[in-house]
């Protein structure tokens, strides 16, 4: 459980900098690899290294998932390996979410005043991708609002601060109505919640609160 | 290159702090313009002599990046040297003045006259983080200001220089407004190079050690200078002059007081003598044809 071959100091930097880029960027699809560390099943590395970079015992942190056992695995590994503490959705700094989103009407959004005291959620999805030119995608009319794999996928359509123009994203594992729940999350800038997505093969974008998401269509 | 000293973190700040500064990064970077507070840690240099940019450096840097450092455009004046001395030796990172091929640029009062790119990062060195304290004393009265966007004393405040002056009487640290959401202070650069804080291909990391702020311009953010419809903002004018040393005529000037004259060369260093040995070096990189 504990993890002795993470580097804090230089897995974090490398760590911290992709982070830096994806927010800078909200919406480019950045990698975590080269981790060698062994999480619990249930979360990626990316997921958790994400985590071990910014958590320690000046914040709190929740794992949010419908399996009460995987949850307190999941919590147990990270107060092991990063000292941070525990809390309820309502008082967390950070968010690991599995499988659904959590219910965001409970997370810290900040005040005016202190804005950038709203969480920060690590969204573990399928598959993130930026998309591919259109003349490689397959056909999913006959399939809509299940991929191929029948699981629930989007398509997203970005802007904001950060992205020049537009920016597209497709996700697998996550439902047109997590989307929309999101999009209105964030309707008050600067309050909000920004969220980090990663999925199964460590690969992440940024999705921070000043990103409008302007169009969401069921892939 | 300098040994490095020994007895030391990497990068000298301890892991918490750099923690901490990463995480407020994130947050500054997340809500542009707007200044996160964060616990600004003792260096061995003074508070007030770049320790905020400092600081944030300090938790970005890696082995492998490239470290330009700049004071008033000037790679080899005193603050740039100390920093960067202090910086090569607690982390043995190659030190550039290209800014081309610099990864991090931590810079004091001037953005490089080289336009920068999307993989690269501009630290700042911010000593007064908060742009309404012209009008507003208390810390607490423009927290709640910025929160309600209640920024009507600062339009007052200038709408009466011109009155008075004719001329709003702002040089450097030109106050500039952030994606339409927050009046920030873009730190005492020119007024030149406000310009080029408004969608730039880089990000912009803004420190206050002191002051013990962070604050962020992603790229491709909006940035716009305060102005009147009938009262446009304006840049410094060096019409008729040029460098004296690599004859630009677009670059920003420092003026140099002589006896009986006055000289004027580029205050970006590393870019006048670029000018000096090819002088068609451009400022901006044709990137459709690389």
């Amino acid at each position: 459980m504990r993890e002795t071959k993470f580097d804090t100091i230089f897995d974090s930097q490398k760590i911290f900098r992709t982070l830096l880029d994806a927010f800078a960027h909200p919406g480019k699809v950045v990698k975590i690899s080269g981790l060698r560390i062994g999480p619990p099943s249930g979360i990626s590395k990316a997921s958790a290294g994400v985590l071990f970079t910014l958590l320690d015992l000046e914040v709190g942190f929740a794992v949010s998932t419908c399996d009460k056992k995987q949850s307190e695995k999941i919590a147990e590994y990270f107060i092991i390996n990063t000292g941070s503490r525990l809390k309820n959705l309502e008082s967390a700094d950070f968010i690991l979410a599995l499988g659904e989103l959590p219910e965001l009407e409970r997370i810290k959004k900040g005040s005016l005043e202190y804005p950038d005291e709203g969480a920060t959620i690590v969204y573990a999805v399928e598959e993130v991708n930026e998309p591919r030119p259109f003349y490689l995608r397959r056909d999913t009319t006959c399939q809509k609002g299940r991929g191929l794999s029948g699981i629930d996928s989007v398509r997203l359509t970005l802007t904001g601060p950060g992205i020049n123009g537009e920016r597209h994203l497709s996700l697998k594992g996550l439902k047109k109505q997590e989307v929309i729940k999101i999009m209105e999350v964030n309707k008050e800038f600067p309050l909000g919640i920004d969220f980090v997505f990663t999925d199964r093969k460590d690969k992440c974008f940024a999705l921070p609160r000043s990103t409008r998401i302007v169009e969401v269509k069921e892939a | 290159m300098t040994e490095m000293v020994k007895g030391y973190n990497f990068a000298f700040i301890d892991e918490y702090a750099k923690r901490e500064i990463r995480r407020k990064v994130l947050k500054a970077v997340s809500i542009p313009g707007y200044q996160v507070p964060f616990g600004s840690r003792e260096l061995p240099i003074a508070r007030g002599w770049g320790t905020g940019g400092l600081q944030i450096t300090l938790s970005l840097i890696g082995q492998k990046d490239i470290l330009k450092i700049i004071d008033q455009g000037s790679d080899d004046s005193v603050n740039a040297v100390n920093i960067k001395r202090f910086i090569e030796a607690t982390t043995g990172v190659f030190i550039t003045s290209d800014t081309l091929k610099a990864t991090i640029i931590q810079t004091r009062h001037r953005i490089p006259e080289e336009e920068l790119g999307d993989d690269q990062i501009l630290v700042l060195q911010v000593p007064y983080p908060e742009p309404l304290r012209i009008v507003e004393p208390e810390e607490k009265e423009t927290r709640r200001m910025h929160a309600e966007m209640d920024y009507a004393k600062i339009w007052v405040f200038l709408y009466e220089n011109i009155v008075k002056w004719k001329e709003i009487t702002i040089g450097a640290r030109y106050p500039v407004m952030v994606a339409g959401r927050y009046i920030m202070d873009p730190s005492p650069i020119p007024r030149y190079d406000v310009p080029r804080l408004n969608n730039a291909r880089t990000l912009y990391l803004f420190g206050a050690g002191r002051e013990k702020r962070i604050y962020a311009v992603p790229p491709f953010t909006e940035v716009k200078p305060l102005e009147f419809e009938d009262h446009r903002f304006r840049i410094e004018n060096f019409k008729g002059k040029a460098c004296e040393l690599c004859a630009s005529t677009d670059t920003f000037l420092d003026e140099i007081i002589l006896d009986d004259k006055r000289m004027y060369t580029c205050s970006d260093t590393s870019f006048c003598k670029k000018r000096g040995n090819n002088p068609r070096v451009l400022k901006y990189i044709d990137r459709n044809q690389q």
